[in-house]
């Protein structure tokens, strides 16, 4: 035993208590911080903590969140916090805390500092697609799609001879190349049919078994040599067979991938067109587009985000939830990979068992709100985790949102829903559409959007209502034609209404917007350009179409003759070998019935000649 | 320096008036610090056992320094193995729910595949090698010590200015 040792664990012992009474607040607080930034994407900052060790108790004075979209303001702000943490799960490396009052929290207030962080670039880890993720990226692809117009060039007057000028058609090009290959595989089948001699050897066969006449034949052995050519010539029709079978399954898919052909020069011309009308740069005025080009940005940037905020939650629940043990990943040296065990214990790894919100908005409401259950693991305590937050002002505007990320059963199931009533909507920007005017000055709205996931399936439907709406101008008065038509329709207008519904499954999502603007805007638009877009893109398609349409019509008419004679050589050695089969199973049977018949014939002799000869003994 | 430093001190720590027992087991101690991630439960009872008993405390920290250097390099297989061992045997999962469920042994991280895998390694390692480090140094003392005496290398270090300058800071430092 060495007591110097143990004095200098004694000194130890106590330099780390009086540093962590000195030290552990800003140590945690800073942990905290970077953990909470990081999880936002903006500044977290908490004022004073304080947290004992051995009271087990955390508070802080003050707690910002910076909006991360818009930096210099913030999207949650509260003041003091404290509670407990339970002492006996904290020995089992478990945080439980029985309930977080959260007082003073307001949204939306203005920052004295900028609240942007720089961010790490992480190496994304590859994971698996699911549900969320493909209709994130299946959104995404569709807002990519929706067409982007230029309004301002619409009323002028669409030049299509110099874009015809300038038109490189790419089908023709491809045609021709694809052509260059069927020919090359049409040369192919042609020299095999001529190379191969089915029809020799099934005509020699045919000669031969011809050339077999059982009824001639009066003797067992001649019969049975006879029997045992038919069944050498049989072989020899399978093994054709098996040739012709094996030929005709390859000619098959090269038959199927010429018709396949046919479809992608349909597209091909698809495309030069759609080329040529982005060139002319003409749009297609349909009510799907204009809803799309109005709202759709707006909204699939918001849904995406809310999709990926479940994600997140979905996939941490499941990482702790799963009870099949996990893959091997590869972390960082020194790291390790943590796995987490499903077991019936007492507690999860994390729990919250209560968090109280009380607070106001900037725009006067008075906030009151739940999260109920925030833990890692569900199945131990049973219950859901579940969130309502609820506002209301004087005038009638109130905020409702109610959510449940439930985990319980082997399906994840999430439900939300928003309610927005009277709410105020001055300085609130619709779309970055180019037809909408930036902001609204007045008016107000209702809101009703509820998103369920379950399994493998979303499903997600939003109404919105504004009324009594006036709009901000970038300029007061309209510079250009369109503008005044736009500004006289909005006026006219006045409401705002707009549907959206989202539906997906593993396999594909619909994505569709309805406004009431679709129309209006559809009407005036077409009527103001639409003649001349009417009869541009008209020319453009008649062009597209006679320069394409003798490669076009060549292509078909060589793929339609080529695949029939092909199909017709082949269907012709098949009618052959079958009749040749035919031919060989009659004369084997032919063969059979002789060997029997002469068998009784011969019995019948030996019975005749035995008798004889018992006769001949008996005298 | 540092290569100069930890050879005077191996060649110090060898020399001295420890029994074999007590460097071996600083050894052993200081690889289990060593191989395993450092901020871990089990090493602040190795910490505890290295300061309360006599165990020699240069060869300890000697070990720690070469096997942090092979834990390393050795953290692939560390990490194969621990994840074979929390998930691969079925056998074992009672037991791995034991140690992540049983209070202040949870904090043990038992459930992270590098510190199981690092920790279980150093285990199996820790009696051969309190032996043969125990074998070995007699072997030094009684036959090598003369040899390496007379190595240019060792009268270069111990000649040299840097390594009195050195002896003299170890000094005061005792």
């Amino acid at each position: 035993m060495r007591w110097k040792g143990i004095i200098f664990l004694v000194v130890l012992a106590v330099l780390v208590f009086v540093l962590n009474l000195v030290f552990t607040d800003r140590w945690l607080e800073k942990q905290l911080e970077s953990a909470g930034s990081a999880a936002v994407g903006a500044k977290v900052e908490l004022e004073r903590l304080d947290f004992s060790l051995l009271g087990l108790q955390m508070r802080w004075d003050s707690l910002q969140v910076a909006n991360p979209k818009n930096t210099m303001k913030n999207i949650l702000t509260s003041g003091k916090t404290d509670f407990n943490f339970a002492l006996l799960p904290l020995f089992q490396k478990k945080v439980v805390v029985e309930n977080i009052k959260m007082k003073n929290v307001t949204s939306g207030t203005d920052r004295t500092t900028d609240g942007k962080i720089v961010k790490k670039t992480k190496v994304k880890k590859e994971t698996k697609p699911n549900i969320i993720t493909k209709t994130i990226d299946r959104l995404q692809a569709q807002a990519a799609e929706a067409p982007v117009w230029n309004l301002a060039e619409y009323g002028k007057k669409v030049n299509v001879d110099s874009i015809l000028k300038i038109l490189d058609l790419s089908s023709p090009k491809k045609i021709d190349s694809l052509q260059t290959q069927l020919t090359a595989r049409y040369a192919y089948w042609d020299s095999t049919f001529a190379a191969v001699k089915w029809k020799q050897d099934l005509t020699f066969l045919e000669s031969r078994i011809a050339a077999l006449k059982p009824d001639e034949i009066k003797t067992i052995d001649g019969l049975q040599t006879a029997l045992s050519s038919v069944q050498q010539m049989r072989n020899k029709v399978d093994s054709l067979a098996g040739f012709i079978k094996s030929t005709k399954s390859t000619l098959t898919a090269d038959v199927d991938y010429s018709v396949t052909t046919l479809g992608l020069v349909d597209d091909w011309v698809k495309d030069d067109f759609r080329r040529a009308l982005e060139k002319a740069k003409l749009p297609e005025f349909s009510k799907e587009n204009m809803a799309r080009f109005l709202f759709g940005g707006e909204v699939v940037n918001r849904t995406t985000q809310a999709l990926a905020a479940v994600n997140t939650i979905r996939t941490t629940a499941q990482k702790f939830k799963s009870d099949k043990p996990p893959k091997e990943e590869k972390p960082p040296r020194m790291k390790g990979q943590t796995i987490y065990f499903v077991t019936p214990q007492r507690y999860p790894n994390f729990w919250i068992k209560n968090i109280e919100l009380s607070g106001h908005t900037t725009a006067g409401l008075s906030i009151g709100g739940m999260l109920k259950n925030v833990v890692s693991q569900q199945t131990i305590i049973g219950q859901p985790t579940s969130f309502v937050v609820e506002a209301k002002r004087k005038d009638g505007a109130n905020v409702e949102l109610l959510g449940e990320f439930n985990y319980l059963s082997e399906q994840p199931r999430e439900h939300f829903t928003l309610t927005m009533g009277k709410m105020p909507l001055q300085n609130v920007s619709l779309s970055h559409s180019t037809l909408l005017p930036q902001k609204i000055q007045t008016g107000s709205g209702n809101v009703r959007v509820t998103l369920d996931l379950s399994g493998n399936s979303v499903h997600g439907d939003m109404d919105f209502a504004a009324e009594n709406l006036s709009f901000a101008y970038a300029t007061p008065t309209a510079e250009k034609k369109i503008d005044e038509l736009l500004r006289h329709l909005l006026q006219s207008a006045a409401m705002i209404d707009l549907q959206v519904s989202l539906a997906s499954s593993e396999d594909r999502t619909h994505f569709s917007l309805n406004s009431n603007l679709d129309d209006l805007f559809i009407r005036e638009l077409k009527a103001m350009a639409g003649q001349e877009i009417v009869k541009a893109r008209a020319r453009i398609e008649s062009y597209v179409g006679e320069q394409v349409t003798h490669y076009k019509q060549q292509f078909e008419a060589l793929v339609k003759s080529k695949t029939q004679m092909m199909q017709q050589e082949m269907a012709g050695y098949e009618n052959l070998l079958n009749s040749q089969k035919q031919l060989v199973d009659e004369k084997q049977k032919q063969l059979q019935s002789r060997i029997e018949e002469e068998k009784q014939k011969g019995t019948k002799q030996v019975e005749d000649e035995v008798k004889k000869r018992l006769k001949g003994l008996g005298k | 320096m540092f290569v100069i430093k930890l050879l005077s001190k191996l060649i110090k720590v060898l020399r001295s008036n420890e029994s074999p027992a007590q460097l071996a087991w600083g050894f052993v101690l200081g690889m289990i610090i060593g191989l395993t991630p450092f901020w871990n439960l089990h090493n602040l009872l190795v910490f505890f056992l290295i300061t309360i008993f006599n165990v020699n405390i240069a060869m300890a920290t000697l070990s720690f320094a070469v096997f942090t250097l092979f834990a390393y390099l050795l953290d692939p297989l560390f990490h194969n193995l621990g994840y074979a061992l929390l998930v691969n045997i079925e056998s074992l999962r009672p037991l791995w729910i034991f140690t992540s469920t049983t209070p202040v042994l949870a904090w043990a991280n038992l459930n992270n595949t590098v510190v199981l895998g690092s920790l279980v390694v150093s285990l199996v390692l820790l009696l051969p090698m309190f032996f043969f480090t125990k074998w070995w140094v007699r072997l030094y003392r009684d036959k090598v010590d003369v040899h390496v005496q007379k190595f240019k290398i060792v009268q270069l270090i111990k000649g040299s200015k840097l390594f009195g300058l050195y002896q003299k800071i170890s000094q005061l430092g005792e």
